[in-house]
């Protein structure tokens, strides 16, 4: 295990320096996606419908939180692809396990999130939202994100190295997945959206851990499940990893 | 189960299929991503395959060489056998740590520094902790680089000195196997042959699936070698069977000549190797190989192994005698290595080592010149009397070629011994050397070949016979 967590730090550290080299920002640029967002929410929202005057700093908490949570589970799902596509003449001509991109995505996520975390933490205090017993599954609730994401990229990591639509259409498919998710608006109870997030499995997962990051207690019995759920899927998507991603490893240059 | 605890690797039915054209076949990609590989079983029409059905079993400490022309499956062969590939089709089983000795400087990154680089790819091969300083810090000494030079960015040292350190870091990691994809040496002047001789060293300490298609590399390194062709495996051979089974199928265009210059070979011949070493050593290799295309062709009708046996069929009937050993100007020349260089008016003093597939009275010799561009710029006629040549008993040849004033090019020497009464027919050329030509002459000024003090003695009866 040391090795493998060793070889996925590296790869993750080796990676930010190479991105963050000759950037007077840093790692700073990890939060603009996020500040960018929640403005334009923010400027447009109002008119759009998406919150009524007086209501903002709430729906500002929300929106942090949800967008927190999403980009967890998307850095999760889409830094394997890119990591792999950074270093994939090292999938062509090194022997190591190809699981460490897995693991280097997440980190390299969880690493991002831990860098926004302390913006969500500020904006708690500040909009004086009260911690409650319901933070205590905060680290579970991360952890399942992280599976997630992890079960995702396990399908897409080999589709993308051999097929490169996938790795052009992964940022429109995460775009729609996130507005099918109510993390910019109030899930409606009928009509088309409210189907659109009923079929869609992310809305099962980031709207009950941005209300529990917000005061609301979830259902132990939906989070336990949904654990369950996730970590099948994850069982699933390494073993088609395994299965696959040396087979598209072949397709790497041609 | 002792003999079974030896083997190392083993690869069984192993085929790897590919869409014809990846490009225009997205959905056999896909195909292939998404079925199970149960199903992937049936070739299909839009498929081809880079290897088919290789089974090969690596005992512990052997050395097993590869050769193959270029696009024959190779690399696909040994990222399967070191894993860095799986195969569509087949098994692949490995009882040891394998370390793939290709492309050194994958993974590096020219904006880190040379000890980050070299730290990052030793980390992703499973060394850690002082082991790994251990092996950057040997690499680092071992090249005399001091720990200021170390903390640079990798992008301002010299990309041989950069291929040249990736090597000397792979040759540090530890693992059982090694497969060896064409490298053979990095860095540049004494440095690759220092590289060179450490990689082979590793390899003798070893075991070692070598592919490569440098002839004097496999001779040092592994005592038998299998062909790779159009996927499939034969073998295997002595290296230098082989070699000789390989030479007759390829281009050259593997071996740093052009694809056009090696001479006196039909771009599609394939050798009999039966007829090649009638009556002689070796009979046994060749018993094996013809066999196994005996085999290949019940086994299989697709159209590619029918015309495999066309060839070597034809083949059989041209080939007249073997070069074993060629001495020019008093040194061996070797195929693999194109190191001779002359200018117009200088001579080269060749000496033929040859053995007669076939016992038949010689009538004349026939020397033609062919330049990189495959044309022939040369010919040259010698009658000779009274030469017997006989199947299995080695004769000398030894000639003085005057070299004309030609093009600057390459050009590939070829010899033919004319049977007594028969007509003269290309496929019985036998290639000799390959040199390079100094000149600025624009274009060719004689047809003529000069060719001096022709002998020929069978070395068994001692015949000499001064003939020109």
């Amino acid at each position: 295990m040391k090795p493998f967590l060793w070889a996925a730090w590296s790869l993750v550290m080796r990676d930010f320096r190479v991105r963050f080299r000759r950037t007077l920002l840093g790692v700073v640029w990890f939060l603009v996606p996020l500040f960018t967002l929640v403005s334009m929410a923010l400027f447009v929202g109002q008119d759009l419908g998406l919150y009524r005057e007086g209501q903002s700093k709430n729906y500002l908490v929300q929106l942090l939180a949800g967008l927190l949570l999403w980009q967890l589970v998307a850095d999760t799902w889409l830094e394997p692809m890119r990591l792999a596509r950074r270093a994939n003449m090292l999938l062509r001509s090194v022997v190591f396990d190809a699981r460490v991109l897995l693991g280097a995505g997440a980190l390299s996520a969880l690493v991002a999130f831990a860098l926004k975390l302390p913006v969500l933490i500020a904006a708690l205090i500040w909009f004086q939202v009260p911690f409650t017993a319901s933070i205590s599954w905060f680290p579970l609730a991360v952890c399942i994100l992280l599976a997630a994401g992890a079960a995702m990229a396990c399908f897409t990591l080999p589709l993308s190295l051999a097929l490169l639509d996938v790795r052009y259409a992964m940022p429109f498919v995460q775009y729609a997945l996130l507005l099918a998710t109510p993390v910019f608006y109030t899930a409606p109870q009928s009509g088309p959206l409210a189907l659109i997030n009923h079929i869609n499995p992310f809305s099962y997962m980031i709207v009950p851990f941005r209300d529990m990051l917000t005061g609301t207690m979830p259902d132990a019995s939906a989070v336990l499940g949904l654990l369950f759920l996730v970590c099948l899927f994850l069982g699933l998507g390494l073993y088609y990893f395994q299965a696959k991603v040396r087979l598209a490893a072949a397709y790497i240059g041609h | 189960m002792t003999q079974d605890c030896d083997i190392v690797l083993s690869l069984d039915q192993v085929s790897r299929s590919f869409p014809r054209d990846i490009a225009d076949v997205p959905a056999a990609v896909l195909r292939e991503m998404l079925w199970p590989r149960s199903l992937l079983n049936r070739p299909r029409p839009d498929s081809f395959f880079a290897l088919r059905d290789i089974t090969l079993q690596l005992r512990r400490g052997q050395k097993l060489g590869v050769i193959g022309a270029h696009r024959s499956g190779k690399s696909t062969l040994a990222g399967i056998a070191s894993g860095v590939l799986h195969p569509t089709r087949g098994r692949v089983a490995a009882r040891s740590s394998s370390l793939l000795v290709s492309r050194p400087t994958a993974g590096f990154k020219l904006a880190l520094s040379l000890r980050e680089n070299l730290a990052f790819r030793g980390t992703l091969a499973g060394l850690l902790g002082e082991n790994l300083d251990r092996a950057v810090g040997r690499v680092l000494q071992g090249n005399l680089i001091d720990s200021k030079v170390a903390e640079r960015p990798l992008g301002n040292l010299s990309p041989y000195l950069i291929r040249k350190l990736g090597m000397d870091l792979l040759l540090q990691i530890p693992a059982e196997m090694l497969v060896i994809d064409e490298l053979v040496g990095a860095g540049a002047g004494e440095a690759r042959l220092a590289t060179r001789a450490a990689l082979i060293e590793r390899i003798l300490a070893s075991t070692a699936l070598v592919v490569s298609t440098d002839f004097e590399f496999l001779k040092e390194v592994a005592d038998q070698s299998m062909v790779l062709q159009q996927g499939r495996l034969y073998g295997p051979f002595h290296t230098e069977l082989a070699f000789e089974h390989f030479l007759r199928q390829s281009d050259g265009s593997d071996m740093g000549l052009e694809p056009t210059s090696d001479l006196a070979l039909e771009p599609d011949a394939v050798f009999d190797p039966e007829d090649e070493m009638g009556g002689i050593a070796h009979v046994e290799e060749a018993g094996r190989l013809t066999a196994f295309q005996s085999e290949d062709a019940e086994a299989s009708m697709q159209e590619e192994d029918e015309r495999f046996q066309r060839r070597s069929a034809k083949q059989a009937l041209s080939h007249v005698a073997i070069a074993k050993r060629i001495v020019v100007d008093g040194e061996q020349y070797e195929r693999s290595r194109l190191r001779l260089l002359r200018r117009p008016g200088e001579t080269l003093d060749v000496s033929v080592d040859l053995l007669p597939n076939a016992s038949f009275p010689c009538e004349a010799v026939e020397l033609s010149l062919h330049s990189g561009h495959g044309l022939e710029v040369g010919r040259t006629v010698l009658m000779v009397h009274a030469v017997h040549f006989r199947q299995g008993r080695p004769s000398k040849i030894r000639f003085k070629l005057l070299i004309p004033d030609l093009p600057r090019n390459h050009y590939g020497l070829a010899l033919h011994l004319v049977k007594q009464g028969a007509a003269t027919s290309a496929t019985g050329e036998i290639k000799l050397i390959v040199f390079g030509l100094q000149t600025n002459s624009p274009k060719a000024s004689g047809l003529q070949l000069d060719v001096s003090g022709l002998s020929i003695e069978n070395c068994l009866s001692h015949d000499a016979s001064e003939l020109a």
